[in-house]
């Protein structure tokens, strides 16, 4: 028995440090290829390089606000829907959770197909009109964050003893409901945020300057820059994730697919 | 008064219907019309056959492959962190994971043309190591170039599956096939294994429609040289040069739902079936 654990250990530990080079080794060598000079000195260059491009720059703020965007109108729409739910009908709730879950099926390049030939001129001659693509998008991962943290909580008792003491509806929802389910509302917040950031289909389809498609063309003249506004985004995003799974250990995995 | 009741769904279902249901309507409507707006099973018969037949296979080999290779080494990965119980490791990872299964796609390309690239990083060490990666006719442009890219972001999806899955695996159920004389390779085939088929010929399934769907890093990597489905779309609907482009494009993305709804069903059903496992 005693060798078989010994093999079994090492297996496992082995398997750890390949996967972690497996990680580690794109992220060292493309980090070398954006800011080593050729002398072997390191340098911030592309970075300064990437702040004057003003169409980079602009592209980056755009991207913040149809995210900032994004959040609002999912959480304005998924909050109360799920909250009604939960009280009112929660026999309808398997059947709502599969109705979110088809953005799933249709993939985003398709997606933006029919957004292109199904909206009125209006909203596809403004970019923030992504806004409303994207909470469809992240729809299936938003609303799954959401929904799992109510039903961690027993809504009816809270609802009923917060009732009780004479509370309504949205005094309910907003000083009893939400910071007790805080935590997938936090959860469904960034993985809408990683999506809009990452975003590429439907804003090159509709031919928006979009952080992500700014940076596709911004890679084919200046290869440096856009590795290094590569890097510096994946790690900005892994900050960000590594902030919320410290605020929340229990969360479970945060998938989105479709990138 | 029951009826009234779905009155508070009204926000959710009209917002869905017209940013989801209008588009996938548009898609049907137009997929079965030509140019002129004329009825015609055309489209169809063109995607196929020829370069879109090609595209569907490519992808789908793309996708096949990429899904195999992620699952095993994803899931031995997953198993040998959920195991070892180091928790920073297993945070690190977990976390890493979700941004690359997330916000992948064209930062992932650069990253791997900065790798791997003719003039990549770990390219140069290769060559100063007397390994030419690019002394034969492999590119990072080609089949196995863009499969490598695409194991970034679905091995850290598989990941993500698989470290919850394997956290549900009791204790007592080693325990209690010890107790009647198994030994770990006996446990591993008669037991875990047939409990976690089910879940992970789902994961499969899951892991083929992320594949199939994915379009960043095809397009930010191969600025359109590798045709797959996704790929083609996009480019029928960019150009004009194709007889009824945007119509070819919409029976393209039709085959695509089909292909991804089923997967899609699949995984869903076998996710079900086996979460009766976890309580």
């Amino acid at each position: 028995m005693a060798p078989l654990r010994m093999i079994s250990v090492t297996l496992r530990l082995g398997t750890i440090l390949i996967g972690l080079l497996f990680f580690a080794i794109p992220i060292y060598a493309s980090s070398i290829f954006a800011f080593r000079e050729s002398d072997g000195s390191f340098s911030a260059q592309p970075i300064s390089s990437a702040l004057e491009n003003h169409e980079l720059v602009r592209s980056f703020f755009l991207t913040m606000q149809i995210a900032f965007g994004t959040v609002l109108l999912t959480l304005l729409l998924l909050i109360p829907t799920i909250a009604y739910l939960h009280f009112v009908i929660p026999g309808a709730r398997a059947w709502v959770e599969f109705l979110t879950l088809t953005p799933l099926v249709i993939p985003p390049i398709v997606q933006g197909v029919g957004f292109l030939y199904s909206m009125p001129t209006s909203l596809k001659s403004t970019p923030h009109a992504l806004i409303f693509a994207y909470t469809v998008l992240a729809l299936p991962f938003s609303y799954r964050a959401i929904d799992s943290a109510f039903s961690s909580i027993d809504v009816r008792t809270l609802f009923n003893a917060a009732s009780s003491l004479g509370a309504n509806f949205m005094t309910v929802v907003s000083k009893i409901l939400i910071p007790n389910v805080a935590a997938g509302i936090f959860a469904a917040i960034f993985l809408t945020i990683a999506l809009v950031l990452g975003e590429f289909a439907y804003a090159s389809l509709l031919l928006w300057d979009t952080f992500p498609t700014v940076l596709a063309v911004a890679g084919m003249s200046n290869a440096s820059t856009a590795v290094a506004l590569s890097i510096l985004s994946l790690i900005g995003v892994w900050l960000i994730l590594s902030a919320l799974s410290a605020f929340n250990r229990r969360s479970r995995g945060l998938i989105v697919s479709g990138v | 008064m029951k009826r009234l009741e779905f009155l508070g769904l009204a926000p959710l279902i009209i917002f869905m219907g017209i940013f989801l249901g209008l588009p996938l309507t548009a898609i049907v409507r137009f997929s079965f019309l030509n140019s002129e707006g004329d009825f015609t099973l055309q489209n169809f018969a063109t995607i196929t056959s020829g370069i879109y037949l090609d595209a569907f296979l490519l992808s789908t080999k793309l996708s096949l492959a990429s899904a195999a290779i992620s699952l095993i080494l994803g899931f031995a990965f997953a198993y040998s962190l959920v195991n070892t119980r180091v928790p920073l490791v297993k945070r690190l990872i977990s976390t890493a994971s979700g941004v690359l299964a997330n916000t992948g796609g064209v930062p992932l390309a650069f990253m791997f043309i900065a790798v791997l690239g003719t003039y990549g990083a770990l390219t140069t060490w290769l060559k100063n190591l007397g390994i030419d990666i690019y002394g034969g006719t492999w590119t990072l442009y080609s089949f196995s170039g863009i499969l490598i890219v695409y194991l970034y972001f679905q091995i850290p999806l598989m990941i993500l599956i698989s470290i919850p899955v394997l956290e549900n695996i009791k204790p007592e159920w080693r325990a209690a096939a010890e107790t009647l004389g198994s030994n770990a390779l006996n446990f591993w085939r008669k037991v875990l294994l047939p409990i976690l088929f089910p879940q992970l010929l789902g994961t499969f399934l899951l892991l083929f429609a992320n594949s199939f769907a994915a379009y960043a890093t095809a397009a930010a990597l191969t600025s359109g040289s590798l045709a797959l489905v996704p790929v083609q779309i996009a480019s029928l609907i960019g150009s004009n040069v194709q007889v009824d482009g945007a119509n070819i494009a919409m029976a393209l993305g039709m085959g695509m739902v089909i292909l991804v709804g089923i997967t899609t069903v699949g995984y869903a059903l076998l996710e079900k079936r086996s979460s009766r496992w976890r309580h």
